[in-house]
């Protein structure tokens, strides 16, 4: 009896019934592969700005699409949508351009901050920018009918201006330079690079990136503090090992596409947050022979 | 025409015990005093005249067995009987005469005789009448123990064949032979619970014949009943398992506990949470009880192991609904584990399979033997295993537990009852990665994490008769439980609590029918907390904001207790047939609270206070105790009180007062046979007052308020074949439904483990040899699961903020289907039983949905799976010293 019982358990156990019936987590895209139309980063310039100030918006998208459309809208807090989530698409005053064709312009109201107790004005208040990214066949069918569109198309993003009458308000990061295994590479150019490779990506930040500013405590005292700003990672081939990096580190580890996969050129993106709102970002180009 | 000589019938008995043992007048114990049930006298014969081998059959040669199951009252008295295996008519009716003709003493548990059943085989053989009596010479002695164990075996009978010479074994196992002339004689060695064997001795001249005689005890012999003791029942729904079943069933991993999850109404809970999921309710509604004391939670961090060892355990009751007001503070559920208070003299049991190995040894010491004691020690190895595995990732993941028991059991004397039980473990998490490798990319979240839950208690009871109509019963107990989550330098959460539980019950019978039962059920004690966080309340959530580090820390007492009276009638003369629970439960708790959580204010205690009327009732329609069919009903107020972190008021007292739920059921019950049986129950759960999160623009100052409402209905029906025979197993199907709303005027959501069709089959069967195979197949309707479409980018937080189309949990994951095999084989040498089990968990479908992952924008998704196929291999030596 047990001659043939445990043989015949052994045989089916395991047997793993179903499995590619459902995809698996390994099976997702990375966040850090850009495979799509997708909104990598916002930038308001200045990100910090007192009442009455003027700030310019601007994006990261990486593989829009053809002409697909970037929509700007943008809200004080009190006509945004709760939870942060951009502003009412219904309301008239909201829409401040289409980026490529209306350079997106907030103009903050001067009196925004009246009511604003003196502390929480130090802190600075939030004005709502939202950036919907249209695809370009809701474009070509003429007038925008809410009722037609399928937002899983839409690609749609929020950014806070921070509006304050901080002393030390808050400037964008910008990216100096690309390293590729520690030797500098001018963004504008772009980079050959052996196909299966795995190199040491950094990039520098100007002098003046990491800043420092004023912060009042819950004791209500005033402290010098200094930005600790965070990279996030992208490419569209490749592998990343580590889409982010914590300053002080800015480098992370990338393998390029093993020769004779496609494509022999591509695309990797950086972002820079110092976690106040300023924010940065660059394109390094590559081929492979 | 038979060879055989002319013929003698001789009549050869074998009872099977122990065996089903059934309650009778005056004899049922409380519902929580387990082993004071177990039956430690089997019944024994007291005189048995020889049968008639049916003359009509002398001429056919033909020898038979006869089977019968006989039903044994209190006083001895045979008041049933069936044939279960039959010889023929002619051997059939010898056999019932006989029986009717032969006298028994009954079985008996700690509290005196009881009614049992038990088989009785009774064999017709032809043989050569040779009935000589020897002559005077050296006696024949020896001693006869159990193969394994070495426990010398009291009342063994042993007869010299073809002689009239027959003899039992005295308490030490020994015996001496009358004289029997010099030869080769054949000795047939009968013990109920043992394997007979033949045993030739040589007779000698001027020398003494010492014989040392092993008999193999009989666990699941063929043709032969064991082990399976219902206990009497007085709840409307309260379904046991054996340990000996528990240990069978696959995918279990010999778990006691786990095998909960086989039985109707709970819920599959997803691997590795070990959750309590029962007739709807939320993981936190159920309660789990250790000896009547509640714990707060069972299993460790594996979801795979109960705290407990396995061979401390005595058996689970399983109470899904409708329970007395001996329990409360929870709207579910209840589970509560009993623990062995009599022990095996001198065990030592060493376990170990793929997740932990560990170490149990039971006796009784003392002079008189009078002190039972047991203790058990485990640690899990899977920390010591996953390095291997995670070398080639950035980062490593350490799960560590061990618990501990010990308990003191000393003989009082008859009515007097004593016990102390201790027990503790910890469950540790690690998880780190290298110092440039981020987690994320908030710096608060860098470094490593741990989790770390301990719990120990110290458990006492006391319990004291002092008549037939009046019981006693105390059970205090002292516990320390401590959790704490740290990650990096800058986020922290402890808790410690220190806890005082008293269960005190007085059993009072003024009147043959009426019992009446006045209680205390107490738990109190300080509680502290303190948080660490990188960021105040406010500022979370937001990721601009500029962060302030804050300690938030909280102290106080709680004190709840909840007398209780319940009433229990039996109005027929048979104080089974009918039972009427009716019982009134107050509920009162007060919190209090100081700390920085008060931002230095003083804030008033919290109250709350509940009444919950409870009653039951189970009605015989029709049968006696073996087969049987029987209506039950209960309805009742059940009141929870909130959980630990839904109870802290910051600065204000808090306002949260208990949830409830309306419990109903109906059913019927089915005796079919003393072997098959099959239960039909429905139930409904009406739930309000449920704890949600509240709405910070519309609740002010509180976190949470008491405006859900919820439902849950459902049919469950189980059929059971006991282990009676070599076979025993059960299959179960519930069918269940349950909804949630936040509020009058929302939509009903399905409920987050929301099961409709929750089916499980099992069963084992014994083979020649100590072999043992069994099966599990369980299908499961998948849990429901909201179906995110796109998400909307904080391009400040690189966070998406998920968005649904359809409504919550209105789509459902693939159902569940597992398939387990088990086969065990034991080994048994003189002193020691070697076993070894393979247990292939999962073994045909290794493909189970357990969660959907989404990409961080929600446009793809996919699902995280459940329990793998694993090839569970164990080993557990146990040595008789």
């Amino acid at each position: 009896m047990r001659a043939i019982l445990l043989p015949v358990l052994l045989l089916v156990a395991g047997c793993p019934i179903g499995n590619d019936k459902y995809p698996k987590p390994s099976e997702l895209t990375p966040d850090w592969l850009v495979e799509g139309p997708k909104v990598l980063a916002m930038r308001a310039d200045p990100p910090e700005v007192p009442p009455g100030g003027t700030a310019t918006f601007s994006s990261l998208v990486a593989a829009p699409g053809e002409g697909s459309l970037r929509l700007w809208l943008a809200c004080p807090p009190d006509r945004a949508l709760p939870g942060g989530l951009g502003c009412d698409p219904t309301d008239p005053d909201a829409f401040i351009g289409i980026e490529g064709v209306l350079p997106p312009t907030y103009e903050v109201p001067t009196g925004i901050l009246d009511d604003v107790d003196p502390d929480d004005a130090f802190d600075g208040i939030y004005v709502t920018s939202q950036l919907t990214l249209v695809p370009e066949e809701y474009l070509q069918a003429g007038d925008l009918d809410p009722s037609t569109i399928d937002p899983r198309e839409l690609r749609t993003a929020t950014k806070r201006l921070v509006v304050s009458d901080s002393p030390t308000p808050n400037h964008n990061p910008e990216v100096a330079a690309w390293t590729v295994d520690g030797i500098e590479v001018d963004p504008a150019s772009t980079v050959q690079l052996d196909p299966g490779q795995t190199y040491e990506i950094g990039v520098w930040l100007t002098d003046g990136s990491i800043e420092f500013y004023q912060h009042r405590n819950l004791d209500g005292d005033l402290e010098e503090r200094v930005e600790a700003p965070y990279l996030k990672w992208y490419a569209d081939s490749g592998t990343i090992l580590s889409e982010a990096s914590l300053y002080p580190y800015l480098t992370t580890r990338w393998t390029s596409p093993q020769a004779g996969d496609a494509p022999s050129s591509g695309s990797l993106w950086v972002v820079v947050r110092d976690r106040r709102g300023g924010t940065a970002w660059s394109v390094l180009r590559w081929t492979s022979p | 025409m038979s060879p055989l000589p002319p013929v003698l019938g001789v009549l050869c008995a074998l009872i099977a015990f122990p065996a089903r043992a059934l309650a009778g007048p005056g004899d049922e114990p409380p519902a929580e005093q387990p082993d004071q049930d177990a039956i430690v006298t089997g019944p024994r014969v007291l005189s048995a005249p020889d049968p008639v081998y049916p003359p009509e059959m002398l001429d056919s040669g033909v020898q038979a067995a006869v089977t019968v199951a006989i039903t044994l009252d209190a006083q001895g008295q045979v008041t049933a009987t069936e044939i279960l295996r039959s010889g023929g008519e002619a051997f059939d009716q010898a056999a019932l005469d006989a029986i009717a003709a032969t006298t028994f003493a009954p079985a008996a548990t700690a509290e005196g005789p009881v009614g049992v059943m038990f088989e009785y085989t009774l064999r017709f053989e032809l043989t050569e009448q040779t009935v000589t009596r020897p002559a005077a010479v050296p006696p024949v002695t020896g001693r006869v123990r159990q193969l394994g164990t070495g426990i010398p075996l009291d009342d063994v009978n042993i007869q010299v064949l073809q002689t009239d010479v027959a003899i039992t074994t005295d308490a030490s196992g020994r015996f001496t032979m009358p004289a029997l002339p010099p030869g080769t004689w054949t000795l047939e060695i009968f013990h109920y619970e043992h394997e007979p064997v033949r045993q030739e001795v040589t007779v000698e001249a001027g020398s003494t014949a010492e014989l040392d005689i092993w008999l193999r005890y009989l666990e699941q012999p063929d043709n032969v009943a064991v082990a399976y003791y219902e206990r009497p029942r007085v709840e409307v729904t309260q379904r046991s398992v054996s340990i000996d079943e528990v240990k069978k069933i696959p995918g279990t991993f010999g778990d006691p506990v786990k095998v909960i999850q086989t039985l109707p109404g709970a819920a599959r809970s997803p691997f590795g949470t070990g959750f309590l999921i029962i007739r709807g309710s939320n993981p936190e509604d159920s309660a789990v009880y250790i000896d009547g004391v509640r714990v707060p939670i069972i299993y460790h961090l594996t979801g795979t192991t109960s705290v407990l060892s396995p061979d401390l355990i005595s058996g689970v009751d399983y109470l899904p609904g409708g329970y007395g007001v001996q329990f409360g503070r929870t709207m579910g559920g209840a589970i509560d584990v009993r623990t062995k208070s009599r022990f095996d003299d001198h065990k030592i049991v060493f376990g170990a399979d793929i997740l932990d190995a560990q170490v149990y040894y039971e006796g009784n010491l003392g002079r008189n033997k009078q002190h039972g004691f047991a203790a058990a020690a485990r640690r899990s190895y899977i920390d010591v295993f996953i390095p291997a595995f995670t070398a080639e990732q950035d980062f490593t993941i350490q799960p560590i537990y061990w618990d501990y028991q010990t308990k003191w059991v000393p003989d009082l004397g008859e009515g007097h009852e004593l016990s102390v039980f201790a027990y503790g473990f910890q469950d540790i998490l690690r998880f780190s990665s290298p110092d440039d490798v981020p987690q994320g990319t908030d710096p608060a979240a860098q470094g490593n994490l741990s989790t770390k839950y301990q719990s120990h208690r110290l458990m006492l009871r006391w319990s004291r008769e002092f008549s037939d109509t009046l019981r006693f019963d105390l059970r205090p107990s002292f516990g320390w439980d401590r959790v704490f989550t740290g990650l990096g330098s800058d986020i922290s959460i402890d808790s410690r609590t220190w806890l005082f539980q008293t269960r005190a019950e007085v059993s009072w019978q003024p009147h043959p029918i009426v019992e009446v039962m006045p209680g205390l059920d107490f738990l109190g004690g300080p509680y502290s907390f303190a948080t660490r966080l990188p960021f105040t309340l406010s500022q979370a959530g937001d990721p601009l904001a500029e962060r302030d580090p804050v300690s938030i820390a909280g102290q106080g007492t709680a004190w709840s207790p909840a007398p209780y009276l319940n009433l229990r009638l039996r109005p027929l003369p048979d104080p089974d047939a009918w039972i009427i629970n009716a019982g009134l439960r107050w509920d009162y708790a007060i919190y209090f609270q100081e700390g920085s959580v008060n931002f230095g204010e003083k804030v008033d205690p919290a109250i709350i206070s509940s009444f919950d009327p409870r009653v039951s009732t189970r009605l015989r329609v029709f049968g006696d105790e073996e087969r049987n069919g029987t209506f039950k009903a209960a309805t009742g107020l059940y009141h929870q009180p909130p959980q630990p972190f839904e109870s802290i008021g910051v600065g204000t007292t808090n306002t949260v007062g208990a949830e409830r739920a309306w419990n109903s059921s109906v059913g019927f019950e089915h005796r079919v046979s003393p072997a098959f049986s099959w239960d039909l129950e429905l139930f409904y759960r009406d739930m309000d007052d449920l704890i949600i999160g509240a709405d910070p623009e519309a609740a002010g100052d509180d976190f949470f308020v008491n405006a859900g409402e919820g439902f849950a209905a459902g049919a469950e029906l189980i059929l059971r074949h006991e282990p009676i025979g070599p076979f025993f197993g059960w299959v179960s199907y519930t069918f269940s439904r349950s909804f949630r709303r936040d509020g009058p005027g929302d939509d009903w959501t399905p409920f987050d483990f929301d099961q409709p069709h929750i089916f499980s089959a099992q069963g084992a069967y014994s083979l020649p040899r100590d072999w043992t195979v069994s099966a599990q197949l369980q299908v499961v309707s998948g849990n429901p699961a909201t179906p995110y479409d796109f998400g909307i980018y904080d391009a400040d937080a690189d966070f998406y903020t998920p968005f649904a189309l359809g409504e919550p949990n209105s789509v459902r994951l693939p159902p569940f289907v597992q398939t387990s095999f088990r086969v065990d084989k034991t080994w048994t040498f003189k002193r020691w039983q070697l076993e070894a089990y393979v247990d292939l968990i999962n073994a045909i479908r290794g493909v189970n949905p357990e969660l959907t992952v989404y990409t961080n924008d929600y446009t793809e998704y996919a699902y995280v799976r459940g329990l793998p196929f694993i090839p569970n291999i164990g080993l557990e030596v146990r040595v008789f010293p």
